[in-house]
């Protein structure tokens, strides 16, 4: 086995998250006590998603020796010893799970065998076969996917957004493509998230950066929204799903407006 | 594989330009090597927290790496080529280039910054624990030919002078720190990218160039500081000092460019 890992950042990185990174990679042998993974980081610095994805990983990909590939970010906070659970696993593709903004949220939706619909690209590994067989770009932000849940199903479709201001969508789409062709992502375990809460003062020798850590993963909890009432709810319909259906097309009786998707007549898609 | 083992010291406010992390691993590619991180610790801990446990390795060196620096490929491989006790790259200290390097005209650093230094483990296990100390700060008065430094207590709210200290024991210690041919650069955050965004680069200044470290002439081989006999320093004549040496009225003491005051 041999890792190609692809850690894009934005220029900054956060010193934990390398220092983790490199621990389940083994690279601090003599501390970790654990023979090293073998491995090549592919770094991107303050490249757009999904090009900071792409770049390093169609470089990665032309050297054949790469087993596989592992996705990590620069600010993901990770169980000690998760890499090897991952590895030893053996799945064509496997990830954690992780607050997307706030405690309480997730990054990971689950479809009713408890295999991720989608995944974040926070900790995924994958094996390259997988990837040598996708279209390229692999990551692609041009496409959202709306949801809603009717008759137990999960029904997903997707709508054009290449024209439109997003953020992510490159590791829906990914984990899409892999769950519409039988190869689902299995979620591992759940792992945390840094964020950057304030700078640190300059020229001072008291200027450590003031950095939270989500850790709280709320299962399925992909609402993006603070309202309690709406995440139960969802949470509540999800419960409820048996099957999920994945469309080519926008429903006759959904419409787009405002950039959101809704009933015909009405103000609410997802349950 | 390198015979050298290194253990690279690399303290962090919390956050390191990737760039240095990828040109900290592209140097390590070869070596045996930990790196020992400190995150978010305050100036002098940050240095002193890892390099305890460094030292409880077997390391051939130990190699200090800020998270802002610029590290030009090769740069360990050439630090140990020179084959020193302890040698420092030059880097640039402000936008315009000005030198983290104050120096002899012998190419030994009197002050450095501890940016990108590479030292032997002999010649960190000859200072006492905790290496790194900010406590004094330094009266400093730059003359055309040697520096006088006298020791003051630090006031709350300086900043850095663990490297100052650090590297004028070791001047004192006569093992000053050797300045590299390596030249290094430094990053700077100008500001933090967009959040929730597909384009949220942050805005990363790069500071290239760097002068040559300001230094103070040769010492004039016929003038030479002499010590009289009520302890205080002055400069005479090299043959009128040997005479008035012969007659016990001053002390020759050793040539150096820095003159330690109490």
């Amino acid at each position: 086995m041999k890792i190609a890992v692809i850690l894009p950042s934005r220029g900054l990185l956060f010193s934990e998250s390398f220092e983790e990174l490199l621990r389940e990679l083994g690279v601090s042998s003599s501390k970790s006590q654990l023979k090293p993974i073998d491995h090549k980081i592919f770094f991107s610095h303050g490249k757009p998603i999904p090009d900071c994805f792409n770049i390093p990983l169609e470089k990665a990909l032309k050297d054949k020796s790469f087993t596989h590939v592992l996705f990590a970010e620069d600010d993901m906070a990770l169980p000690k010893g998760i890499l090897r659970k991952m590895i030893n696993g053996g799945w064509m593709a496997c990830a954690l799970d992780y607050p997307f903004k706030n405690d309480g949220e997730a990054t990971i939706l689950h479809d009713p065998a408890g295999y991720a619909l989608y995944s974040g690209t926070g900790f995924l590994l994958v094996d390259r076969v997988i990837l040598d067989l996708m279209p390229k770009p692999i990551m692609r932000t041009d496409i959202a996917w709306d949801l809603r849940i009717q008759n137990h199903t999960l029904i997903m479709w997707p709508r054009d957004v290449s024209k439109i201001k997003t953020y992510g969508l490159h590791d829906i789409n990914f984990g899409l493509t892999l769950w519409t062709n039988d190869i689902p992502i299995v979620p591992v375990a759940p792992a945390g998230q840094r964020k950057l809460v304030s700078l640190g003062l300059k020229n001072t020798n008291y200027g450590a950066h003031i950095i939270k850590v989500l850790s709280k993963v709320g299962i399925d909890n992909i609402t993006k929204t603070s309202d309690k009432t709406m995440k139960l709810k969802w949470l509540a319909a999800l419960s409820q799903v048996k099957k999920v259906q994945i469309l080519n097309e926008i429903p006759d009786d959904i419409e787009i407006v405002d950039g959101q998707a809704r009933l015909k007549g009405g103000n609410d898609v997802i349950i | 594989m390198s015979s050298y083992k290194i253990a690279v010291i690399f303290p962090s406010r919390g956050l390191a330009f990737s760039e240095t992390c990828e040109e900290l691993l592209d140097n390590l590619e070869g070596y045996d090597y930990d790196i020992f991180f400190a995150h978010g610790l305050p100036i002098p801990v940050c240095f002193n927290k890892p390099l305890k446990s460094a030292l409880n390795g077997s390391y051939s060196h130990i190699w200090f790496v800020e998270d802002d620096m610029m590290l030009p490929k090769n740069c360990l491989k050439d630090l140990l080529a020179e084959k020193q006790d302890a040698v420092t790259a030059n880097y640039p200290l402000t936008k315009d280039g000005t030198s983290a390097i104050f120096a002899d005209p012998e190419g030994n650093a009197i002050y450095t910054g501890t940016g990108c230094l590479l030292v032997t483990m002999d010649f960190i296990k000859k200072f006492k624990f905790p290496v790194f100390k900010s406590d004094t700060c330094w009266d400093i008065k730059i003359n055309k030919d040697h520096i006088t430094v006298k020791p003051k207590k630090s006031e709350v709210g300086q900043y850095g002078l663990h490297d100052i200290n650090f590297s004028l024991q070791a001047y004192k210690n006569k093992t000053p720190i050797k300045i590299s041919k390596v030249k290094c650069g430094q990053r700077k955050l100008l500001a933090l990218g967009q959040a929730g965004t597909n384009n949220g680069e942050h805005i990363i200044s790069r500071w290239n160039g760097v002068k040559e470290p300001e230094t103070v002439e040769k010492l004039s081989e016929s003038n030479r500081n002499v010590i009289l006999e009520d302890g205080t320093e002055t400069f005479m004549d090299i043959e009128r000092a040997k005479e008035l040496e012969k007659q016990g009225k001053v002390t020759i003491p050793e040539l150096t460019y820095v003159r330690f005051e109490k």
